[in-house]
């Protein structure tokens, strides 16, 4: 064995010891309780978003995600522009992982270089439409729609009427 | 070739080409169908109703006559992966104009066949191209079976449900 072998070794030892005390499980670790928006849910919620909108004469693409950010639903209306699927998208993810309307995002951005710098993040934009859906203070999703200018919310909180009683 | 020559050939070739340009009597705008959102999505849910009903966990994408996404959907508790296989059987199934096990065959018989490589072509059975008559306006991709044949069976399922809207 080599001496360097050897130096490893002693040295491995005392870092081994609290990785071990780490790994072994407190009297506190449990499994995390979590809900999650079902597929009937999502699917929901986006229908009704998207008629909503389609009832005040706009044709618009609705995205739903998940937890995560990770896309459940995507519906493309009927003569919705081409870009309204991305950014649906991208207005539901931000929504989700700020915790907050993409209205709120936009007009913190005014203000908030932070903000600014986050809307550069892949996936995140500042322009109203997407809303968090919660379960009491806890972000489980995302709604994003896109085609109706100045009434994209109004139509994703109608979706989201839909399923409110579910919500809890 | 002479100057006068070539000059004269080129002036053929200008002429012939603005015959051309110039719009024909036959020039018309291109008329066809294309899915509606009530009908991909009737497929899509129909598809991935009847796997759940047979407790498979799928997801499924319908795509349009350009390839684009028009409906997507993730079921509860499909694995991860479903979701992006979905839609690349069903632009494989758009763009050959064949179902996408199809291109597993044609893969098996032509090692070198090229088209697997372009981008979200996959060759994997379960996605069904959906038409009008000869015109193919889209398709339908399941991915989350145990088997191709049982995600190309759902989505089947889902055209049957809206053949009388396909004409």
């Amino acid at each position: 064995m080599s001496v360097s072998t050897v130096a490893f070794r002693c040295a491995a030892v005392p870092l081994a010891l609290p990785l071990v005390a780490m790994l072994a499980a407190p009297a506190s670790a449990q499994l995390i309780d979590r809900k999650d928006l079902s597929f009937p849910m999502a699917l929901t919620i986006a229908q009704g978003a998207l008629e909503d909108c389609k009832a005040k004469g706009y044709p618009v693409s609705v995205v739903v995600v998940d937890r995560d950010g990770v896309t459940m639903v995507v519906l493309r209306g009927d003569g919705a522009s081409p870009h309204t699927v991305e950014n649906a998208r991208r207005k539901a993810y931000t929504a989700l992982t700020f915790k907050a309307t993409t209205e709120d995002f936009a007009k913190a951005m005014e203000t908030n270089p932070v903000r600014r710098q986050q809307a550069t993040l892949p996936g995140v934009i500042g322009i109203p439409g997407g809303v968090p859906v919660k379960v009491g203070n806890d972000t489980i999703a995302g709604v994003g729609l896109s085609g109706s200018p100045g009434v994209d919310e109004p139509c994703v909180r109608a979706g989201l009427a839909k399923v409110a009683d579910q919500l809890k | 070739m002479s100057v006068s020559v070539a000059r004269l050939a080129a002036a053929a070739i200008t002429l012939g080409l603005a015959a051309t340009l110039t719009a024909p009597a036959s020039a018309a705008l291109l008329a066809h169908k294309d899915l509606s959102l009530d009908t991909a999505l009737t497929i899509a849910s129909t598809a991935a109703a009847t796997c759940k009903a047979q407790g498979y966990r799928v997801s499924v994408h319908i795509v349009g006559r350009t390839g684009e996404v028009l409906v997507a959907l993730r079921g509860d508790n499909a694995s991860p992966h479903t979701f992006e296989n979905s839609m690349r059987k069903a632009y494989t199934a758009r763009t050959f104009r064949v179902p996408s096990g199809e291109i597993v065959k044609r893969l098996k018989d032509n090692p070198q066949f090229g088209g697997v490589f372009l981008t979200n072509v996959i060759a994997t059975e379960g996605a069904l191209p959906i038409t009008v008559g000869d015109d193919v306006i889209g398709a339908v991709g399941v991915s989350g079976a145990p088997g191709g044949d049982k995600d190309a069976a759902c989505a089947k399922t889902g055209i049957d449900k809206v053949a009388d809207e396909l004409k």
